[in-house]
């Protein structure tokens, strides 16, 4: 199993994390290389949302931790980390008080602005660009919660490319999106990553997007890391078998074809 | 530069121009309300009254006579001046409380300090009255919504942190205790409860210098520092998780305008009881005009604030017989425009 990133820019060291008495992660350790698009999978209740709370520094595990660039994301003050990190989470947007498009953007200008700084032109035409690499400028005055769900997450791809990020998170960002959306929120990622360097680390529920467009697949099994590599590597039958409990059938190159059988039901798992 | 990024910059300059003509405007009221009265005074000797006494050249007062000076300088002045601080502060604090706890009906008594603000000066009232205790009333009444806040956070804190949601039940639980220890005085008080209910009801008439002294400071500082971290409350109104991706302590930053907040709403109430409808109604209107901007709203709100009151203290103090008290008035006229704004669901306010 392959752990470690050519050129890390996150690393976890031996992470547990518990609520209460459930223990949810148990000794996680793998790295994220610089510009990579890393996929977390997994299914429901393997703590893949607790493992990226702890990697971007909003969680602090009892044991381990986090290392971005050699600093503890625990210990970076939460305006410095910031800076570097960005969440995009799945969107249910509850402001009574909604803002524009426009408005939600430029408060991804926050950590980089001083209490009394007004947004200047340069940091308004910047965000202009980036509303317009994310096909949000031409709603830009309307309310968020007159938009779709898909143009809500385009928005908040665009406040979090507003933040100027080294590493951006996705939180499941992309359920609950159309087929069409996911890819074309995917393709902008691509590019943020070719041309900004950014990486991206991403939960994703949907396993074809995560075999496409990833460059590495972080599989968590009841709260272990089960499978770590590249898609194709980790994404084999046996895998399918072990973690998903469904039978996969693997087209080579292409991806892969999911039966509608169930290997085996809850009953017999809790049984073992 | 786009339409929308043009229409950004333009609306911005907008809300800087209404913040200077909203205060203009408030200055103006201000001299121009201390000429109104039962006694005549003209703007003009009004004018030389203010000159005199705010640069300490007490020889322009010489062609005056005494009893005017002391009606403009120690009997309107402090009562209008405790108005419009009271108005600022209660807009304030509307502002903070809709904002924080993200809910269009909070205003500056949904956490109950304003109840234990009550219940203090019933209880002052109460000792005075009954046993010859002199306790000044403001002061009680700051100590024991000061002590209702700290309650009101700890019992949220205990079910499970401070979310909106508990916050608002812990406020009520509260409120409805201290609401009932309140009924129990004016039981006790018997023939004398007049002197609670009227306090109740909330009124700025005879109020003095000493007044101002505690409720300027309070909305004075606490306002500013409200202004201050507004840009911070605004990110806050996104959620918590986003909130802290975009660099805010939201616990920390949660507190600090619950303390705003409620210092600014005590200071009010131990001044003048519980005026109803400002904290509530102005920072609606704000956003049903202008926009849900907390850097802008919060000094547009204490503005609009303090002429409301103003205009309403003046209403009471020159159109009815009796003196109605203020209290009444506000939620008078405050209640059917609450309505209005209610019913007309537009930019700013969406209601589920």
């Amino acid at each position: 199993m392959n752990n470690t990133a050519a050129s890390p820019i996150l690393e976890l060291k031996n992470i547990s994390f518990a609520y209460d008495a459930k223990t949810v992660l148990t000794d996680i350790s793998f790295s994220v290389g610089r510009g990579e698009y890393l996929s977390v999978i997994g299914p429901n209740g393997s703590g893949k949302t607790t493992l990226l709370q702890i990697m971007c520094g909003h969680f602090r595990p009892p044991e381990g931790g986090a290392y971005y660039c050699g600093h503890n994301v625990n210990s970076m003050d939460i305006r410095e980390r910031a800076k570097h990190f960005a969440v995009i989470y799945q969107q249910q947007y509850g402001s009574r008080f909604p803002y524009t498009c426009l408005e939600t953007v430029i408060m991804g200008l926050h950590p980089h602005r001083g209490r009394f700084e007004p947004v200047r032109d340069e940091a308004l035409s910047r965000i202009e660009q980036v509303m317009r690499l994310t096909d949000t400028f031409h709603f830009a005055d309307k309310l968020v919660t007159e938009i779709s769900g898909g143009e809500l997450q385009r928005v908040m791809l665009a406040r979090a490319i507003a933040q100027r990020p080294k590493i951006l998170f996705l939180d499941e960002a992309m359920s609950g999106l159309d087929i069409c959306a996911r890819i074309s929120m995917t393709k902008i990622l691509r590019e943020l990553i070719k041309n900004q360097g950014i990486t991206v680390v991403a939960i994703n529920h949907d396993l074809s997007t995560a075999y496409r467009f990833s460059s590495r697949v972080v599989a968590l099994c009841g709260g272990r890391v089960a499978a770590i590599g590249a898609p194709g590597q980790v994404m084999t039958e046996e895998f399918f078998a072990d973690v998903f409990n469904v039978r996969a059938e693997i087209i080579k190159e292409k991806g892969f074809f999911i039966h509608d059988n169930i290997i085996k039901n809850e009953r017999e798992r809790e049984k073992e | 530069m786009n339409d929308s990024i043009r229409r950004y910059k333009r609306e911005k300059t907008m809300h800087g121009l209404a913040g200077m003509i909203f205060l203009c405007a408030l200055c103006a009221m201000l001299i121009f309300t201390v000429g109104l009265g039962a006694m005549d005074i003209s703007l003009d000797t009004v004018w030389h009254i203010l000159f005199a006494k705010l640069t300490g050249n007490e020889r322009l007062l010489a062609g005056i006579k005494p009893n005017v000076i002391s009606v403009i300088w120690d009997i309107r002045l402090p009562r209008i001046i405790c108005g419009i601080c009271v108005g600022m502060g209660l807009s304030i604090a509307g502002t903070i409380f809709q904002s924080l706890l993200q809910n269009p009906l909070a205003d500056p008594y949904t956490l109950g300090v304003s109840s234990g603000a009550a219940f203090g000066a019933s209880l002052a009232i109460f000792m005075n009255i009954m046993y010859g205790i002199i306790v000044p009333v403001p002061l009680l009444a700051f100590a024991f919504a000061f002590i209702t806040l700290v309650l009101v956070i700890i019992i949220a804190d205990r079910g499970g942190g401070l979310l909106s949601s508990g916050l608002i039940i812990a406020g009520i639980i509260v409120s409805a205790v201290l609401s009932s220890g309140i009924s129990f005085l004016k039981m006790l008080a018997g023939e004398n409860v007049s002197a609670i209910v009227f306090w109740l009801m909330g009124s700025l008439s005879s109020r003095s210098w000493g007044d101002v002294m505690l409720v300027l400071p309070a909305v004075g500082i606490a306002g500013s520092a409200a202004f201050l971290f507004s840009n911070d409350l605004n990110i806050m109104t996104a959620g918590d998780k986003n909130a802290e991706a975009l660099g805010v302590n939201t616990k920390r930053l949660r507190l600090l305008y619950l303390i705003l907040g409620s210092c600014i709403t005590a200071a009010c109430v131990s001044v003048c009881g519980i005026i109803g409808f400002i904290g509530l109604v102005v920072p609606h209107m704000l956003r049903f005009w202008f926009t849900p901007d907390n850097r802008v709203l919060i000094p547009l709100s204490a503005l609009t604030g303090g002429m409301l009151l103003c205009i309403a203290d003046n209403g009471t103090r020159l159109l009815t017989p009796g003196e109605i008290p203020v209290g009444v008035l506000t939620t008078l006229i405050g209640g059917p425009f609450f309505i209005y704004i209610f019913a007309k669901r537009q930019k700013g306010l969406q209601y589920e």
